[in-house]
């Protein structure tokens, strides 16, 4: 199984942690199967910096 | 050069690609074609009867003027290939430290019109140039009045522009500032009309290298990227992210370090991507702080989010135009 997200900068956790996140929310729906997560694109949240 | 080189080298391949097509169905003898017609074909037959008596010619002493002009030409332009060949390329960019550099067009933007602040100065001509070491060389041609003391002002530009140099942060290693006297009435002409000229002039040429360079570009020997790599790399549990997303980290962690309109692009390089960003400067600012800031507000970016980095570069190419 492969679930693509768009993540939001800046983030508030290292990539990583949140594919695990997904990672584990989708466990129950993988049924067993292995799980790539992909990050496809950033979107960046403009603020006085951004 | 290297643009030649590889003129030469694909002309080189195709004749090998013929020769080899060649070779294989006059072996095989396919079709009509038959060994023994392959040198007649070729057309080595005549060719090597003409060698053959020219160097006869050679050896027996029986060199004509001409013959010594050609093989003498021919001797030096190999030379001159093989020199050209091994020098090595001027910088394009001024190299400002690790892993930063400014474009030649930045410092001048910068340089001109510090020189042209000057009462005495009517017109000047900037010219900057890369190193392989840190700094840019550059090269101020100022025109002032006849009367005027060519010296003093020289030694004023020179100081004017080592201090603005000096607060935004470009460093250059040799300033070399000339001031002659200029005809008021004649400078604007001067300026102009030689340098249009000389570019009209230029313009054939140029076009025909552009359109050449460009068409040799489409042949994929450039830069390969990626359309995705790994951040993790568990069986079974894999974490990969995408070149866009890689690209829109990069260029957010340079804005976030305060830079202006962050353009970057990416290489892969044995599974880790090369990243270079072009950035604007705003006004005030030190070129050579933010560059410096920005490269490592990017490199940490991609670090903490553990994408494989070899290496970063960032580049100014001026300074942001104010809205």
């Amino acid at each position: 199984m492969s679930v693509h997200i768009v993540v939001r900068y800046p983030l508030s956790e290292p990539i990583p942690t949140l594919a695990e996140r997904v990672r584990e929310r989708a466990a129950s729906m993988a049924g067993g199967r292995a799980t790539t997560v992909v990050v496809e694109d950033l979107e960046v949240v403009r603020d006085e910096n951004l | 050069m290297r643009i030649f080189n590889r003129i030469v080298m694909i002309l080189l391949l195709a004749g090998l690609v013929y020769l080899g097509i060649a070779t294989i169905v006059y072996i095989f003898e396919l079709g009509p074609y038959q060994l023994a017609d392959l040198p007649n074909t070729l057309g080595f037959g005549g060719l090597y009867e003409g060698l053959n008596g020219y160097v006869g010619n050679i050896e027996s002493g029986n060199v004509g003027p001409l013959d010594v002009i050609v093989l003498s030409a021919i001797a030096l332009l190999g030379l001159v290939l093989l020199i050209l060949e091994l020098k090595l390329p001027t910088p394009r960019r001024v190299r400002m430290q690790r892993g930063t550099y400014i474009t030649r067009r930045a410092v001048e933007r910068e340089v001109s019109p510090v020189v042209e602040q000057e009462p005495e100065v009517l017109q000047s001509n900037v010219k900057v140039k890369a190193q392989r070491k840190p700094g840019a060389k550059v090269q101020v041609r100022a025109g002032i009045r006849p009367g005027e003391d060519a010296r003093s002002v020289q030694s004023e530009v020179q100081s004017r522009v080592q201090q603005h140099m000096a607060e935004t942060g470009i460093l250059v290693s040799n300033l070399r500032v000339r001031a002659n006297e200029s005809d008021p009435r004649q400078t604007s002409v001067f300026s102009y009309d030689a340098r249009a000229r000389t570019v009209v002039g230029l313009i054939g040429l140029l076009v025909f290298l552009v359109a050449l360079f460009l068409l040799l570009k489409e042949i994929p020997l450039g830069r390969r990227i990626s359309r995705r790599v790994l951040i993790e790399d568990d069986p079974g549990r894999e974490t990969a992210i995408t070149s866009g997303a890689v690209r829109q980290l990069a260029e957010a962690a340079a804005r976030e370090a305060g830079a202006d309109s962050p353009t970057c692009r990416l290489a892969t390089e044995r599974r880790s991507y090369e990243v270079s960003c072009d950035i604007q400067v705003p006004s005030s600012q030190n070129f050579t702080e933010l560059a410096t800031r920005a490269r490592e507000n990017i490199q940490r970016a991609l670090e903490e989010q553990q994408v494989p980095v070899r290496d970063v570069e960032v580049t100014v190419q001026g300074t942001a135009s104010r809205e």
